[in-house]
């Protein structure tokens, strides 16, 4: 979504909100949303600054490297450990994948990273999840979901024979 | 939090030394200022939301009262619920605050990283083709139905002040419930 879809459905959003509440319903929706902003805004930034380091650490090279040969179940696991720790969008990520995939990577790597950078990215749960929905949610969800990218990583290479 | 903060300004050093430093210092800044406005409006049109339905709907709905149909209108909610984290978070949040239960929280959560509908359409299937999109779709649809089993479970166990913390934010309990 471009910041011009999320202006418009914050103006349409304004609107009826006016229409149905009025000035104070509109200036009761800029607390609501001020108090959360003043909540979640310091540990995001820390967030940001260990995504930006992470992303000088770990740069995409590297991880082409890592998926690069498909050597069974380690490739599995370093696939599912590279998603995690890589912080990138999907403009980064899936041109990346793609490019990997039709240079030889295995199925089972490429499917085990991209679920880990999905399900449990690392810098995505300090940024974002943590502020705003609290550790203990946080930590329930990461925990339930760190079997996923292995499970991906090891069924996703049987499921696509059905599909090809 | 810091531990792995430390860590990767050292990684960072370690693989370009000062350069490293700068450079991370630049992506870090880079990282901020385009996520900012995302996240102002994001934010603020979760706060529009929360006055525009009531917590009392939302409980209604979305929470544990609301049994199986609460947990599928969150996985539902997160396969189709548009653009990045700025706005999947403030809306999760808010619908926190607002009485949506755990299980449906986890659901709408796992539902949105795992098969969203937006990321299948524009971003899988173009760049990974069709065969390996729908192969891993196929797959993940199971984990949100973990998930909205599991979550519950364990978040259940987590000490009571970590849960606690999130469920009082004076700023937002005062959200007009009357309307």
């Amino acid at each position: 979504m471009t910041l011009i879809a999320l202006a418009i459905a914050l103006a349409v959003a304004s609107a009826v909100v006016y229409r149905r509440h009025g000035v104070s319903g509109v200036s009761d929706g800029l607390a609501l949303g001020a108090g959360m902003l003043r909540q979640v805004l310091p540990l995001m930034l820390l967030g940001m600054v260990l995504a930006g380091f992470t992303r000088v650490a770990l740069p995409e090279d590297l991880i082409g490297r890592w998926l690069g040969e498909d050597a069974g179940v380690t490739s599995v696991l370093l696939g599912a450990a590279a998603g995690a720790l890589l912080p990138a969008g999907p403009y980064v990520m899936m041109p990346l994948l793609g490019s990997l995939l039709g240079a030889g990577a295995g199925v089972g790597p490429i499917a085990a990273f991209m679920t880990a950078w999905s399900i449990i990215p690392v810098s995505r749960t300090l940024v974002w999840e943590i502020p705003f929905l609290g550790g203990a949610f946080a930590a329930s969800r990461t925990l339930v979901s760190l079997p996923f990218p292995f499970a991906s990583g090891f069924a996703v290479p049987y499921v696509i024979k059905l599909f090809e | 939090m810091v531990g792995l903060l430390l860590g990767a300004i050292g990684a960072a050093f370690g693989r370009g030394g000062l350069d490293g430093l700068l450079e991370g210092t630049r992506a870090s800044n880079a990282l901020l200022w385009r996520a900012l406005p995302y996240m102002v409006l994001g934010i603020t049109l979760a706060g529009m939301l929360q006055v525009l339905v009531p917590p009392r709907t939302i409980a209604r709905w979305m929470g544990d009262e609301a049994g199986i149909a609460g947990l599928a209108i969150g996985v539902l909610a997160g396969m189709i619920t548009p653009g990045g984290p700025y706005v999947m978070y403030p809306v999760a949040a808010a619908l926190m605050n607002s009485g949506a239960g755990i299980g449906a929280l986890g659901g709408f959560a796992n539902s949105r990283h795992a098969l969203p509908m937006q990321r299948l359409l524009i971003w899988e299937i173009p760049f990974l083709g069709v065969p390996f999109a729908l192969a891993r779709y196929s797959v993940a649809i199971a984990m949100p139905v973990i998930t909205i089993v599991l979550v519950p479970m364990i978040y259940r166990l987590m000490p009571a002040s970590a849960r606690a913390a999130r469920r009082t934010r004076p700023s937002v309990d005062d959200s007009r419930d009357s309307s």
